[in-house]
């Protein structure tokens, strides 16, 4: 009886002693450099593969960007499963913004154990987790902050350093996130990064640095370290006759540092064989076939755009590249009063893409036009001929690779509408900032949205 | 003696049963505090006029010329 009596306790006591423990079971809690590496080479292989939507992104990302954007024309034709504004966005773009933080809180946990270990794989994979990190920082600063402005007096992002699931981090100043992200960069760069298993070597980090800086209108820093990237990088403008060949090679080719989708057996190929169609569903709209002129077959990248329909033909690519550097140069020199040197930059690239064309001078660059979208460049100013000149090169360039919507916002946010199904949409300057996911709000009362959205 | 024991014995299912299906009944979800929906409503669409239907049958009609 008395053994019965105490068996009962015992048992009582000794079960359920795991309820509360919520570590997960059968995961390898990383310790060794290896085990830090393939965190970030998970990642890595997304980029490769196509599936990573938040670091060099892929075709879901660009048939996002280039729905939304205004390069196809949804008046004339909505087109397939290609969303027609900004606004029928606004929910899968809450939503995109919490799954940026699954690859920053990666890049934390390397970050934080793998800082100040001397091996070779240790430092590599921290310049990746750092590389990553920033360029993540700089996706989400593009689409949920409003465009440079006032940056100390602006919304920027939640600076988080690393997972804590308590924490409710408000957001910093536009001005703040910016320093945090060009620190990242610094930091990967001062790690020497190679490439190789780890993907970003020193001048995609450099390239991608410079998209921050020029985002956020550090002119002199962004022409500096532009042509830094155009004499070190070991490349030149990929001819007209190489165009092709390189926007449609799987992997990078002439003129491109970095390019996302470059595993050709990847799982994804049969998705994005199908989706690419999608891209040819709704045609290009004219502003933009203007601006190849009387005779566009001259411009190979007229030729590799667009068939006679004026439906797309070019692989959508998401990646980096040397005429993004140059057109990037020519747009600081011209906001530093360098024209000429802007000029020979627009000059050098028109040279590489087509056929018999004579260098631009100041006295023959075509007159401002009327009637275009962009009105008021990145500082608010008025368009001058010479940046009209280097936007419409950077349109024609950087078509079908997620580009055109930034350039609407960078510059001054213009509205638009489209009809479709018989109502008008219009594309209001506040969806140009996406809002931030809405449960974080709710969690967390000091969570400010973006405006538009309350 | 015995006989009591069988009677424990017999007692002690039930008595196990009693513990499981009263022991352990705490909520395990975090309380509710909003009543808030995790989308937003979508910008709704307006009547175009006029002017914005011509506007869009003249890019319509500069498309088709422009493909023929």
């Amino acid at each position: 009886m008395k053994r019965i009596l105490l068996t009962i306790p015992v048992l009582l006591a000794v079960s359920c002693q795991n309820y509360l423990d919520v570590r997960p079971q059968g995961y390898v809690l990383p310790t060794t450099d290896e085990e830090f590496a393939t965190i970030m080479h998970n990642r890595i292989r997304e980029i490769e593969g196509g599936g990573d939507e938040y670091i060099l992104g892929n075709m879901d990302r660009l048939l996002l960007f280039e729905g939304i954007a205004d390069d196809l024309d949804a008046n004339i034709r909505t087109g397939n499963n290609l969303p027609s504004y900004a606004g029928e966005k606004i929910n899968s773009m809450q939503l995109r913004y919490s799954y940026f933080w699954e690859t920053v809180k990666d890049c934390n946990i390397v970050i934080e154990n793998l800082s100040g270990r001397s091996t070779d794989l240790a430092r590599q994979t921290l310049a990746a987790a750092y590389a990553i990190k920033g360029t993540v920082y700089y996706n989400m600063l593009r689409e949920y902050c409003e465009p440079w402005e006032d940056a100390p007096n602006q919304l920027g992002l939640p600076l988080v350093d690393k997972f804590d699931i308590y924490g409710r981090p408000a957001r910093a100043s536009l001005q703040d996130t910016y320093e945090y992200t060009l620190n990242l960069f610094e930091k990967s760069l001062a790690l020497e990064p190679k490439g190789g298993l780890m993907f970003f070597d020193k001048t995609i980090v450099k390239a991608l640095k410079a998209r921050l800086l020029f985002w956020c209108e550090a002119w002199e820093e962004a022409a500096a370290l532009c042509q830094e990237i155009v004499r070190d990088c070991g490349k030149t403008i990929t001819p007209a006759s190489g165009f092709e060949d390189m926007i449609k090679s799987d992997s990078p080719k002439g003129e491109v540092f970095a390019k996302s989708h470059i595993n050709d057996s990847s799982e994804l190929d049969w998705y994005f064989s199908s989706i690419i169609r999608y891209f040819a569903s709704r045609p290009a709209c004219s502003s933009l076939i203007k601006l190849f002129g009387d005779e566009p077959e001259k411009d190979v990248r007229y030729r590799v755009s667009f068939d006679a329909k004026r439906m797309n033909k070019k692989r959508p690519e998401c990646g980096i590249r040397l005429s993004e550097i140059v057109l990037m140069l020519a747009e600081c020199d011209y906001h530093l009063g360098k024209a000429e040197e802007a000029l020979d930059c627009l000059n050098e690239l028109r040279r590489n893409r087509i056929e018999g064309v004579s260098n631009l001078t100041m006295a023959s660059l075509p007159a401002v036009r009327t009637g275009d979208r962009i009105v008021s460049d990145a500082a608010g100013e008025a368009i001058t001929p010479l940046l009209q000149a280097i936007f419409d090169e950077r349109r024609k360039e950087l078509y079908m690779e997620g580009d055109r919507w930034f350039e609407l916002k960078r510059n001054g946010r213009p509205e638009w509408w489209i009809i479709s199904n018989g109502l008008k949409y219009t594309t209001k300057k506040y969806l140009y900032t996406a809002p931030i996911y809405k449960r974080d709000v709710d969690l967390n009362h000091e969570m400010i949205q973006n405006e538009g959205y309350e | 003696m015995k006989a009591m024991n069988k009677k424990i014995i017999a007692i002690l299912p039930v008595v196990m049963l009693l513990f499981i299906a009263t022991g352990c009944k705490y909520d395990e979800k975090p309380p509710k505090t909003s009543d808030a929906a995790s989308d937003y409503i979508l910008p709704q669409g307006d009547l175009p006029t006029e002017a914005e239907m011509r506007a869009v049958q003249a890019a319509r009609d500069e498309y088709e010329s422009s493909i023929n």
